[in-house]
């Protein structure tokens, strides 16, 4: 007897799903047959638009690229004009420039956090974990005036130097934040029923993950030890001491636990920054940006987000504005074909949590 | 409470309309007006929040402005819907709910059927939840609502089984279907509860106790899965099925649904009450008695049995807060590998030690 | 008229109206919902004549059971919903012919019996000496029933693991 197949609409209006995007399953019984995911939804051709802004004004376009967390972004593209120019960055800008990006972990981390236990039915961490994450967002809004978007890191160095009693803030935080993972553990990760929801669900086949171009956390929860920062150290990251977790699987169990423990890695690593900190200059100061021409050339550089490795190619041709900056983000790759190949075979009930352990994050897949 | 209402009113039929609205307008309604702000105030502080805040004090009056906003909003049927089972679901659904009431025994006076077949006919009317929950999931000619609605249906049709056979061993025990005796049964003081063994003395009642534990751990699970709360929502899983069967009800006709979730919700926790916790029963005795009030005694009872009642409906907020919810095949794994065998088991083993 | 009176119109109107809209939708599903009502009112004809446990038997396997499932078979088939099925009349003659012979056969018996009739008694409650009975005089019965519905449980399930063979 076979089952009748019927297509069932996620999105791009459902509460389960992570953003504007659709995944058209085909459905028999509670089984996915197929999945087709649709994109289209949240179009804003940052990519183009670029192209017609000056060097400067394509930094306030980056970091709208991802929502929960858009410093990478502008660390990419602040690291490729820098590359393409030959400029020098200061060390202090270095390393607030690390701690910007790992703040800017943990707080995806925590959205990402609330999302999964959301999406599994436990609407108690997402209440939690995004008032947690504000702490973090205050600790941006007085460092960079904005709460979600920063245009903080820009080519040179950063856009101000941190406040006075800054440090001690940012050290408080990680303590109130450190002293409440253990209360996550006990309502989320060591919840019987979350760990029967995770285990041996969305799983990715560790031979595959590398051909399909897993990234990030749901690559290292197959048990491959692959981490930007580690394997090609950009600013600091070299002179810092921390270790990149992995979890045998590659179900969203262990995805899910690889971000637990990177957190906690995220918050040491944020203690040595603040520790090793030099003085003197936050900026190396880029002429007028309506006179600020790049030199011809092109760069590629990486940045390893909270989703994964994150790529930005940039061309210039020597005049005011980027000839072409392409944005190869990770969850074009998860949210697109590697979401297509791990739900088949899922439970209806899986997908959202499939989704968002992946990370997928439609607005950065259409950029 | 007939007779004497009967006096008052001077006609029977006014009197039976009149005693079959009192539940609703005693217990359901402010206990619908309480329990969603309850709910509210229970999850936000569970969640390091205030929840509503704005309506009166502290938010005592949010629901009621719920409500009346509820009442003003358009009544939405979209055009593919089948109308006549669409705006008939939730009133089946409410019915199925409230004539649960008719058999609770409030207090020893106030009781809506004292009917032989008490607890037996409350197993059954929960049939017309299930036709009106597919009824409504069918009408709305949405392929969420009808998964919904499946699932809804299976999980309380499956959830019954264990339920009954709980049941069946508390009947086992006491003898009667009617909850009102089974009430009586269990004197005023907490060691005479069903939990503890029941009235009476000997070894057959300390011999009960861990089976009877068993039975309420049972009982609780299947009936929290029957009310489809959380670990159980899954009809109405958000992240999955948007509302489940009631995703395309709205105004009023989603206040039915709402209502008959929370009614049900205090039904089931005094089922679990009557059967287990001595019904309406004071724990530590009568102040009426103390005092030498003897009418003072039925308001106790009522007052005993609507918090042992609401607190079985706390517990289950409180769960709905801290767990995630099961994936529809571990649901129906939970009942039918799990929770029934071991029904089945406790029922053998306690009419064995019934029989020595 | 009395209030039980009443009640037996109400009841028996449910019921038959309820049958006529089952044999005559042409909608599978609404004949399908108008069959919890035709039970319904069954079950309440049952509540007026003092058999309150088959009453809520009745609620329980028809309502609580039978229909469901029926509910199920319809909602789950393909496409069953909107094929309107056929509720005209064909062969009316042959019909009107048998139904007229089996109601002169009733109305003649109706007639023709001596009908007696008690006075109205608080209904004495039947769980008790139904269960007793079941156990001593038709407990043969009782366990050969419960045998048959054994052996058809364990063929539903042997023929819905079907990929337990493999």
């Amino acid at each position: 007897m076979r089952e009748k197949e019927t297509t069932l609409y996620f999105g791009p209006q459902h509460p389960g799903i992570t953003g504007n995007m659709m995944v058209k399953l085909k459905v028999a019984g509670d089984t996915i047959v197929k999945a087709e995911t649709h994109v289209g939804y949240l179009h804003r051709a940052f990519e183009k638009l670029m192209e017609r802004r000056t060097w400067m004004q394509s930094f306030p376009i980056v970091c709208r690229i991802c929502v929960p967390e858009p410093d990478p972004n502008e660390e990419n593209l602040a690291r490729a004009v820098e590359e393409i120019e030959g400029r020098e960055v200061p060390e202090r800008a270095k390393y607030i420039r690390v701690m910007v990006l790992e703040l800017s972990r943990l707080a995806a981390y925590f959205l990402w956090m609330g999302g999964q236990s959301g999406t599994a039915g436990l609407y108690t961490v997402p209440q939690w974990s995004v008032g947690d994450r504000d702490y973090i967002l205050d600790l941006f809004e007085e460092l960079t005036g904005g709460r979600i978007y920063h245009m903080y890191i820009w080519a040179g160095g950063v856009r101000r130097d941190l406040p006075e009693g800054f440090a001690d803030k940012v050290l408080k935080t990680m303590d109130y934040i450190e002293s409440r993972l253990p209360e996550y553990d006990k309502l989320m990760f060591d919840n019987a029923i979350f760990q029967k929801r995770a285990q041996g669900i969305g799983v990715i086949d560790k031979d595959k993950a590398l051909e399909w171009g897993v990234v990030g956390p749901p690559l290292r929860g197959c048990g491959i030890k692959h981490d930007v920062r580690k394997d090609e150290p950009y600013e600091v990251y070299d002179k810092l001491d921390f270790v990149v977790p992995t979890y045998e699987g590659g179900d969203i169990w262990a995805r899910a636990m690889v971000r637990r423990k990177e957190m906690e890695q995220s918050i040491s690593i944020i203690r040595q920054v603040i520790e090793k900190m030099p003085g003197g200059e936050y900026y190396n100061k880029v002429p007028t940006p309506l006179n600020w021409f790049v030199p011809p050339g092109e760069a590629y550089v990486k940045t390893e987000s909270a989703r994964g490795e994150f790529g930005y190619y940039v061309v210039s041709d020597g005049s005011l504005k980027p000839r072409r900056v392409h944005v190869r983000g990770p969850a074009y790759v998860h949210g697109v074909s590697l979401l297509e190949n791990i739900l088949v075979g899922a439970n209806i009930s899986d997908v959202a949590m499939i989704m968002n352990s992946l990370g997928v994050c439609p607005p950065e897949i259409e950029r | 409470m007939y007779e004497y209402l009967n006096n008052i009113v001077g006609n029977e039929v006014i009197t039976y309309f009149v005693v079959a609205a009192l539940p609703l307008f005693l217990v359901v309604l402010p206990f619908a007006l309480i329990a969603v702000l309850a709910e509210r105030k229970v999850s936000a502080h569970m969640q390091d929040r205030l929840g509503p805040m704005r309506v009166g004090y502290h938010g005592i009056l949010q629901t009621v402005a719920d409500i009346l906003k509820l009442i003003q909003k358009e009544d939405i049927i979209i055009p593919q819907a089948d109308k006549k089972l669409f705006n008939l679901a939730p009133f089946l659904v409410f019915i199925g709910s409230y004539a649960v009431f008719a058999a609770l025994p409030f207090s020893s006076k106030f009781i809506g059927t004292n009917a032989e077949v008490g607890i037996f006919y409350i197993l059954a009317v929960s049939g017309f939840v299930v036709a009106g929950i597919l009824m409504g999931g069918w009408a709305s000619d949405n392929k969420y609502s009808l998964l919904g609605a499946m699932r809804s249906a299976a999980q309380i049709v499956s959830y019954e089984i264990p339920t009954a056979i709980v049941v069946l061993t508390l009947v086992m025990i006491t003898g009667t279907l009617n909850l009102g005796t089974m009430s009586e049964q269990q004197t005023a003081y907490f060691w005479n509860w069903n939990i503890l063994g029941g009235a009476g003395e000997g070894i057959q009642q300390i011999l009960l106790i861990p089976f009877m534990v068993v039975a309420f751990t049972i009982l609780f699970i299947s009936t929290l899965a029957e009310v489809n709360r959380t670990p159980f929502d899954i009809p109405e899983a958000e992240s999955e099925l948007v509302a489940g069967f009631h995703t395309e009800y709205s105004g009023m006709k989603f206040a039915m649904f709402f209502l008959a979730e929370y009614a049900n919700m205090f039904a089931v926790s005094a089922i679990i009450v009557s059967l287990l916790f001595g019904g309406y029963q004071s724990p530590f005795g009568y102040l009426g008695n103390t005092l030498g009030i003897p009418a003072l005694i039925p308001f106790e009872q009522l007052f005993w049995f609507l918090s042992k009642g609401v607190f079985f409906v706390f517990v289950q907020m409180w769960l709905r807060w801290t767990l995630p919810r099961l994936r529809v095949d571990q649901l129906m794994t939970v009942c039918w590998k799990y929770l029934i065998p071991y029904a089945v088991f406790n029922l053998l083993i306690v009419g064995i030690i019934t029989l020595i | 008229m009395n209030l039980y009176d009443i009640i037996f119109y109400l009841f028996a109107a449910i019921t038959i109206v309820s049958a006529f809209i089952v044999v005559n939708a042409k909608n599978i599903v609404y004949a399908a919902f108008s069959l919890l009502f035709t039970f319904f009112g069954v079950s309440g004809l049952y509540v007026l004549l003092g058999a309150d446990f088959i009453a809520i038997v009745q609620v329980m396997v028809y309502i609580g059971g039978i229909l469901v499932l029926l509910l199920f078979g319809v909602m789950l088939t393909h496409k069953i919903t909107s094929v309107d099925i056929k509720a005209g009349s064909v062969q009316t003659i042959p019909a009107v012919i048998i139904i007229g012979i089996f109601a002169a056969l009733l109305i003649g018996l109706m007639y023709s019996t001596h009908w007696a009739v008690n006075p109205a008694e608080i209904p004495v409650t039947t769980t008790k000496s139904l269960g007793k009975t079941l156990v001593t005089e038709y407990v043969l019965i009782f366990e050969l029933l419960g045998i048959l519905l054994l052996v058809a449980m364990i063929g539903a399930a042997t023929i819905a693991r079907r990929d337990g063979d493999k």
